[in-house]
């Protein structure tokens, strides 16, 4: 376990307890909060499957939305898999293939554009399907 | 007298634990004298956030297992039970069916913010690696979920849209096939993606996480820019 003491003075450091404790039990208590108003806000969208869905109830989550786009736009199942995979592996390659060594991203113009151009793809992929 | 027997009980009970498991010690050291750099991030609690998340998908998840019935002609008439019969099972099924938007959006946020401040960079390569699984198996296990009430949502997850065109799944091809030509899914199916959303998947989040927050234990969090 690292000791954050070594290297810094008593003014650069503060307790965990309770400060830090604080911090994440605070947002918790917000995040169920949360969680509950969506319950009873959230529009009933629990229908039983027929074969025919076009209302926004039977839109998919948000968040598999691009997903979904996607697969519409690349019909062989093999490329769609090969996309996806591709995509992964970038993703999880990341700290490999960013050699440079400043850490801000707004300082690494490439990389910078790289990651607005990718977020932009899922974006409007997302927005393609949620608007049809 | 009563009193300081009491206190006496309490303090022998204290010392036989302490004597084999030194808790005060362990506690003192992770949580009341633990120190930390100061200026720490609101923003830093996300992930911590999205464990909670996973936690109360845990726990409503436990719940519904116990009434859930797996099978393509039953599941959505388990759910109706569940959310008209069982007391407050329509709150810990609706609990369940809402927080993934939250657990995915902080995963998001979690990783947004680790990507700007790049604090991917050495020694924590390993821990975006396993973050990054996180967020793909969070996406994968969300996925399986929605096919699993056999709802219309269901429906959308592994079927083409006016049969158009037919829709790849990302994690069982099988699937959609099963739906193609207005066929039903089949039971096999079902019970391999109610599988894979209860032991398969949560096991191997389980088992990336405690990955995770061992390397930033080992490595400490990182420095505020």
């Amino acid at each position: 376990m690292v000791d954050y003491r070594k290297g810094r003075g008593k003014d650069e450091l503060e307790p965990f307890f309770p400060n830090e404790i604080l911090r994440h039990t605070l947002l918790t208590f917000f995040l169920i909060s949360a969680v509950l108003v969506a319950v009873i806000t959230f529009p009933e969208s629990f229908q039983k499957a027929t074969g025919e869905f076009s209302t926004f109830q039977t839109r998919p989550p948000w968040y598999l939305l691009p997903f979904y786009q996607l697969s519409f736009l690349v019909k062989s199942r093999g490329c769609y898999s090969t996309v996806l995979a591709v995509f992964a592996l970038f993703f999880l390659a990341i700290p490999f293939l960013d050699r440079n060594p400043k850490r801000r991203l707004w300082k690494k113009p490439v990389f910078l554009s790289l990651v607005i151009l990718s977020l932009s793809l899922v974006i409007i992929l997302g927005l393609m399907r949620y608007l049809k | 007298m009563n009193e300081a027997y009491k206190k006496e009980k309490k303090r022998v009970v204290r010392d036989w634990f302490e004597e084999r498991y030194r808790l005060r010690e362990m506690i003192e050291r992770n949580v009341t004298k633990k120190l930390i750099p100061k200026g720490l991030s609101w923003f830093g609690c996300m992930g911590g956030l999205a464990f909670v998340a996973f936690m109360l998908q845990v726990g409503t998840g436990i719940f519904l297992i116990f009434h859930y019935i797996p099978a393509v002609s039953e599941a959505f008439a388990s759910v109706q039970f569940i959310r008209h019969a069982v007391p407050y099972g329509w709150l810990l099924q609706k609990v369940h069916a809402v927080t993934p938007h939250f657990m995915v959006s902080l995963v998001f946020a979690h990783m947004l913010r680790v990507l700007f401040q790049g604090i991917y960079k050495k020694p924590r390569e390993l821990h975006w690696v396993s973050g990054a699984s996180l967020l793909i198996l969070t996406l994968t296990i969300a996925y399986t979920g929605t096919l699993l009430p056999a709802s219309s949502v269901s429906y959308w997850g592994v079927s083409a849209v006016g049969s158009e065109v037919a829709m790849p799944t990302m994690v069982t091809d099988h699937s959609a096939g099963a739906y193609e030509g207005g066929e039903t899914i089949s039971n096999q199916t079902f019970v391999l993606i109610y599988a894979l959303h209860i032991v398969g998947i949560p096991i191997m989040m389980t088992l990336f996480m405690g990955f995770h927050f061992l390397m930033i234990r080992r490595t400490g969090i990182s420095e505020p820019l």
